[in-house]
């Protein structure tokens, strides 16, 4: 199981899809019941819908561990995504992407959106 | 990763439930405009034409974090966690390209294969994570600005650095060595994985750098310089 994790995760991409591949193919209906996206022309290209805004929940109001705290939940080959602006550095796990796509938060007093 | 304000103003985001041309469609709350996270620009909506800026980040593991950045803060987590079995087939599967399987129409590298990708006033740059892996270096330029990107290929500790910009600069003057990153003209030495000065002067910046699959990087900017 370990193994597979570590391949998954060295292989994250900005263009997540992961989410989506997690909800639409682990439910418990067959391909052929799977509900047809939803297609819409944006700009040239098909959009397809297959959830509902908020169906992947991001995070509104994160909360932050010390590393001591953190040493009992995150694995060591764990991918985190890192900001910093010099006097405070966050990192953010595959794990919370793969969960909720999107991450409100601020550093410095800089709103941002961590996503990848 | 972007900074979230738009027109002054703080937005937030989730995912929208939709794909477009096979990559996440986000929705701020807001104005429940819909925007892409591969270009951080708006597609539908009253925000329509924007674009969200880029916001510097770097890429590394729990462990690398911990020895980089002792005082660091990490996102809570309800629990340690196992992903990797529901996802697993589209990973491993190199001719299933996107939510769909669309075709890979690129022949500079295959569709899976992983690139960090810059975005410069000249336009996008990607590097192929072969190339990093092999090199453990890449430096890009254009008018406006210089960026060196460092890669351990031990960690996969990736970042992008905002080099003080010069015409003359080149990726010949500098030099990796013993997890530093040194500009030999002046011999002015850097963490190559935090950016910090290791000779007393200033430290680096973070620059943006988005990874991705070069199918869907291709697709948004098939313009994109190269180096493989």
């Amino acid at each position: 199981m370990k193994e597979i994790r570590m391949r998954v995760h060295t292989q994250l991409t900005a263009t997540s899809i992961i989410a989506f591949l997690v909800v639409f193919f682990t439910t418990d209906l067959s391909l052929a019941q799977r509900p047809k996206p939803k297609e819409t022309q944006v700009l040239g290209h098909t959009m397809y819908t297959l959830l509902k805004p908020g169906d992947i929940p991001a995070i509104f109001e994160p909360e932050f561990i010390t590393i001591d705290e953190a040493d009992s939940l995150y694995w060591n080959d764990e991918i985190l995504m890192v900001v910093t602006d010099g006097k405070t550095t966050k990192g953010y796990s595959a794990w919370h992407l793969d969960h909720h796509e999107v991450v409100n938060d601020f550093l410095g007093g800089v709103a941002i959106a961590v996503t990848w | 990763m972007y900074a979230a304000d738009v027109d002054s103003e703080r937005h937030t985001f989730q995912a929208s439930g939709s794909l477009w041309q096979d990559a996440l469609v986000m929705q701020d709350l807001e104005s429940k405009s819909l925007w892409s996270q591969v270009s951080g620009k708006c597609i539908m909506g009253d925000k329509l034409g924007q674009e969200l800026e880029l916001f510097p980040s770097m890429m590394t593991t729990y462990a690398e974090f911990k020895q980089l950045f002792p005082d660091g803060v990490l996102l809570a987590k309800p629990e340690k966690g196992e992903q990797g079995a529901p996802y697993e087939k589209y990973f491993s599967n190199p001719d299933k390209l996107g939510m769909f399987g669309r075709a890979n129409d690129f022949e500079r590298l295959k569709g899976k294969d992983i690139i960090y990708g810059l975005r410069l006033a000249k336009g996008e740059v990607a590097i192929s994570k072969a190339y990093l892996h092999d090199k453990g270096f890449a430096f890009v330029a254009d008018s406006k600005s210089s960026i060196a990107v460092t890669f351990d290929s031990k960690s996969g500790t990736v970042a992008a650095y905002l080099i003080p910009h010069s015409n003359n600069i080149q990726a010949a003057d500098f030099l990796i060595s013993d997890n530093r990153l040194t500009f030999s003209v002046n011999d002015k030495t850097w963490n190559m994985k935090t950016g910090k000065s290791a000779s007393g002067h200033g430290d680096l910046s973070l620059a943006p750098i988005l990874s991705s699959y070069w199918f869907a990087w291709v697709s948004f900017f098939p313009e994109t310089e190269l180096i493989k």
